[in-house]
């Protein structure tokens, strides 16, 4: 009788196990990764700042759709912050009434950088159950019948 | 609860580990004691799971979330036993996911494993009286048990975190945070009341030898 309560609190205690929430109590997490604006600065022929110029920018894996598109301010600026991990030349385009410019910005493979603290729900489940293995195991130990 | 690395000073967290250490050398001592030390073991254990797996079940009270810690329950039901296996909780949880931390180790276990002590002697003191009655006392010595063991650890960590806010932190916006979240665990005071009382119940009409501290 005293096997069998102590093998449904041990069933009970690996459901509890098992049904985890996603969140961890109290417990904190960073996550990052690098990120770089780039001024664009567009001005005519005479230095006159292109104010709300047309800025379209094309990111390298599609040539064919912008990937982001704008206005530059008064002062003829737009700031740009590229996807990173999408290393390659980035085609930047400002254009107004007829008359336009563009550059080509490389990002080399090495800029983006980005990381995490957590562990994956995969990792957690895996590990909350070890150490609850670990627990129970030492209750079934400790609870052998003495020869 | 947990309080992380890096929060405390140094001096601080040593206070901690002197604590905690004194704290688990006389729950040893008193184990040490008994006729067979090894009997408790089982349900030590046991209940040293439920108290790992206890911090995963959230229980949303805006503008924070809590969780249980039945740091009562296991006081009431692990006696002496409730220090060690608290600090042995909080051990895998500050290595495995960084609930708490190591540095901290010794104050968490503080902060949770005196007042579980304390919860154990709260017990004893009132169990021939409230055991043997009807359930409604029983009931009401595990709810006292519950919000003791709770309240005593949440004011403590009040007390220890707004007292040793590091001097480049903004002091004001930090103990204002402090006092919201505390704010949030009074009812889960409440709740760990209710819930102590219901498992004491349960388990004084079902298996009293487990009460048997």
């Amino acid at each position: 009788m005293k096997r069998k309560f102590i093998l449904a609190l041990i069933i009970s205690f690996l459901g509890i196990g098992v049904n985890l929430s996603p969140v961890l109590a109290h417990g904190a997490n960073i996550k990052y990764e690098s990120n770089m604006t780039y001024k664009i600065e567009a001005t005519f022929e005479d230095g006159a700042p292109m104010d709300n110029a047309q800025v379209t920018i094309y990111a390298p894996d599609n040539p064919a759709d912008p990937w982001e598109k704008g206005l530059t301010d008064e002062n003829g600026i737009f700031y740009l912050s590229p996807d990173l991990s999408k290393a390659g030349l980035w085609l930047v385009q400002v254009r107004k009434a007829g008359h336009g410019v563009s550059v080509n910005i490389t990002i080399d493979e090495g800029q983006f950088v980005s990381g995490e603290t957590s562990l994956s729900k995969a990792q957690i489940i895996l590990m909350t159950v070890s150490v609850l293995w670990g627990f129970v195991g030492t209750a079934l130990y400790f609870s052998r019948r003495k020869n | 609860m947990h309080i992380p690395d890096g929060i405390l000073p140094v001096a601080v967290s040593a206070g901690g580990y002197a604590i905690a250490g004194l704290a688990t050398w006389h729950s040893l001592s008193k184990i040490n004691q008994k006729d067979d030390p090894r009997k408790e073991i089982p349900k030590a254990s046991l209940l040293t799971a439920a108290f790992f797996v206890a911090s995963w079940i959230q229980i949303p009270i805006p503008p924070a979330s809590v969780h249980l810690t039945l740091i009562g329950l296991l006081g009431a039901m692990l006696g002496f036993y409730a220090f060690p296996a608290i600090l042995i909780g909080l051990f895998f949880q500050a290595v495995m996911f960084q609930q708490g931390g190591l540095t901290t180790l010794g104050v968490n276990a503080t902060i949770m494993g005196i007042p579980a002590l304390l919860s154990f002697y709260l017990f004893n003191l009132f169990r021939g009286v409230f055991l043997k009655g009807n359930s409604f006392k029983t009931g009401f010595l595990g709810f006292s048990v519950g919000i003791t063991g709770v309240g005593i650890a949440v004011i403590m960590f009040y007390l220890i975190v707004v007292n040793f806010i590091p001097a480049d932190i903004n002091i004001v916006t930090e103990r204002a945070a402090v006092f919201t979240l505390t704010s949030a665990h009074l009812p889960l005071v409440l709740l760990e009341g209710l819930f102590t009382a219901s498992l004491l119940m349960y388990l004084n009409r079902v298996k009293p030898e487990m009460l048997e501290a």
